[in-house]
């Protein structure tokens, strides 16, 4: 799970609450992570978020794993009160004609809203929707390499037309999100459990590395090893047998026959 | 049930999305400009929303009648595919909408009346010829009809159309719209089958073969023409046995004058989509048989094809007259 958050406050009760560590060296953002999570404070504005989501992006191997980019935040909001914690369903940008619909799988009681990201700060809440600075930029970036369900925007309404911007004490962010915390976390487990449904698992990734490193692949073989590979264990036929057909051989092209070989006898559905 | 209805701005005060609102007060509604806003971007994954997909209303603005390929008819000379919604209730492992779509939400176009418009035109140019339209090829023409109210609507319609014919191709067994109203002499429903061990194992969510059997057995009786759609013709074990009891299980619940036709197409897909679905279920058995490309489809090699084929034939010919036996040929993709 990848988190973006514009700002340190934001970001601490998850980094607390996450147990995430530092990662020291010369980074672009701050950053923190634990085995399975990673999060970047992106700074204010479209260009921040942007630059460290495809930061982030780089960092996590998402071609392998589809793990999920979630963006949090404080936002101004036309109609939802102070505190309240809201899933956005669509995300727009005054300066952009695109506009996403994010997929909306995740079984939860999280509020929807309509969010607008803007180049400044809102102080107009004439509409029934949120107002962030981020948002849209995330959007962009993150769903060129994560697919639309796994990358989610949550904000924390901050200001609205009874208690606008101007009047927003900068101490309580941290706050905003602590509260809705649990909330928070349910969602990045249901993320998670929807990103297994279409991740590789563990013992399939090892094989196929093993297999891999049998003999020396093209990258043209490496993609028909890969798809011998699905063939195979879509027949159940046991790993041993199959690595030990690749090993036999003295050269790559004539592994690949003789798995073909071996898998073809198999090759009629039940 | 429908938790997220997507609609066109353009269309939310036709009747038909008002229907909707008022029938899903509890659905979560969020505008757009136009479906493909939501349906067509990249990076969605099929696989992921078919566990739950959303409704998004929509107009059809384009055009609304299609020609079939030339050999997917049964019988008449000018054949027509329409698509009042795209995807389906069911979730078939063999099934082209998989790679065709982006997304798994449901599209349905609202606007039945300019579906109509199109279907009456084309009738009145083509004078006396017998014109036959298809409604199941981008979706099941009956599995949603208590959602959308498809077959109630187009029902009366070619009522008046005599010379149209409608095909309602289904794997459904909600056929109470067809029950409760009087067999149209212009209409076939064609139920689409795999032999049971198939079935099992490649059609996620639909019914059981048995119960499609009794659904089409008292259409059947009711006084409806019924078509069987043997396809796609899977390759398997025990092919012969399994094909043959089938199609003894199918041809003997009908009375022989029910049946209007029975049609085969080998399992065959567009390269692109195969390719797509195969990335979705990587481990999936189908789609590790013994295929191969050809004119720019995966089918089965040559030799299994032509051999599967032949045996459905042999064996629906002991049944059938061979009038009634159609072949689609898989379409050559340039």
């Amino acid at each position: 799970m990848n988190f973006i958050i514009a700002l340190q406050a934001e970001a601490k009760p998850l980094i607390d609450a996450l147990k995430l560590k530092k990662v020291s060296g010369s980074l672009p953002f701050p950053t923190f992570q634990n085995d399975n999570h990673q999060l970047v404070v992106s700074g204010i504005g479209k260009i921040a978020s942007a630059g460290a989501t495809g930061f982030s992006l780089g960092k996590s191997h998402a071609q392998d794993h589809p793990f999920p980019f979630l963006n949090i935040g404080i936002a101004g909001h036309g109609s939802l009160g102070v505190g309240t914690l809201f899933i956005a369903d669509r995300i727009f940008s005054e300066n952009h004609s695109s506009i996403y619909y994010p997929p909306q799988l995740v079984d939860s009681e999280i509020i929807r809203s309509p969010l607008q990201t803007c180049e400044l700060p809102n102080r107009d809440y004439q509409e029934k929707k949120g107002y962030d600075m981020e948002a849209h930029s995330f959007y962009t970036t993150a769903s060129k390499c994560v697919t639309r369900e796994l990358v989610q925007v949550i904000k924390i309404v901050s200001d609205n037309l009874h208690q606008p911007l101007d009047t927003f004490n900068p101490k309580v962010v941290s706050k905003l999100v602590e509260t809705n915390l649990p909330t928070i976390l349910g969602l990045v487990r249901s993320l998670e459990k929807l990103a297994n449904e279409i991740s590789p698992d563990r013992e399939t990734l090892a094989f196929r590395r093993d297999a891999l490193h049998s003999q020396n692949f093209t990258e043209t073989q490496t993609h028909l090893l890969v798809q011998l590979l699905n063939h195979s264990k879509s027949f159940d036929i046991e790993e041993a047998k199959i690595l030990q057909s690749l090993k036999n051989e003295n050269s790559a092209k004539s592994a690949l026959k003789a798995l073909a070989h071996l898998i073809e006898p198999y090759r009629i559905l039940s | 049930m429908i938790e997220y209805i997507y609609f066109e701005v353009g269309i939310e005060d036709h009747p038909r999305t008002q229907e909707f609102f008022r029938r899903f007060p509890k659905a979560t509604k969020i505008p757009c400009n136009h479906y493909k806003e939501v349906f067509n971007p990249r990076g969605q994954s099929f696989r992921l929303q078919k566990k739950n997909p959303a409704l998004i209303l929509a107009k059809q603005n384009g055009k609304k009648i299609h020609p079939i390929p030339a050999s997917y008819g049964v019988g008449g000379s000018q054949n027509f595919y329409f698509s009042h919604l795209l995807n389906c209730l069911y979730d078939c492992r063999y099934c082209f909408l998989q790679g065709m779509f982006p997304s798994a939400h449901y599209v349905l176009f609202v606007n039945f009346e300019d579906f109509q418009s199109e279907i009456k035109k084309k009738h009145d140019d083509l004078g006396d010829s017998p014109s036959w339209f298809f409604s199941g090829y981008d979706c099941d023409s009956l599995a949603l009809e208590s959602l959308t109210g498809f077959a109630q609507d187009f029902i009366p319609f070619f009522r008046k159309l005599p010379n149209s014919w409608l095909e309602i191709r289904t794997k459904s067994i909600a056929s109470q719209v067809l029950e409760k109203t009087d067999p149209l002499d212009n209409a076939v429903v064609a139920f689409s089958f795999t032999p049971e061990e198939i079935s099992q194992q490649l059609e996620h969510k639909v019914p059981s073969v048995q119960s499609r059997i009794k659904a089409m057995k008292k259409l059947a009786n009711l006084g409806w023409k019924i078509g069987l759609r043997i396809d796609p013709i899977i390759d398997c074990v025990d092919f012969n046995t399994r094909y043959a009891k089938l199609f003894e299980q199918l041809i003997t619940a009908l009375p022989a004058e029910s049946l209007h036709s029975v049609s085969l197409g080998a399992f065959r897909m567009p390269t692109g989509f195969f390719r797509s679905i195969q990335k979705l279920y990587p481990k999936e058995q189908l789609f590790s048989g013994k295929l191969e490309k050809k004119n720019g489809n995966i089918a089965y090699r040559a030799e299994i094809e032509k051999e599967r084929i032949s045996t459905c034939q042999s064996l629906l010919l002991s049944h059938i007259p061979k009038e009634k036996l159609y072949l689609c040929d898989p379409v050559e993709i340039k």
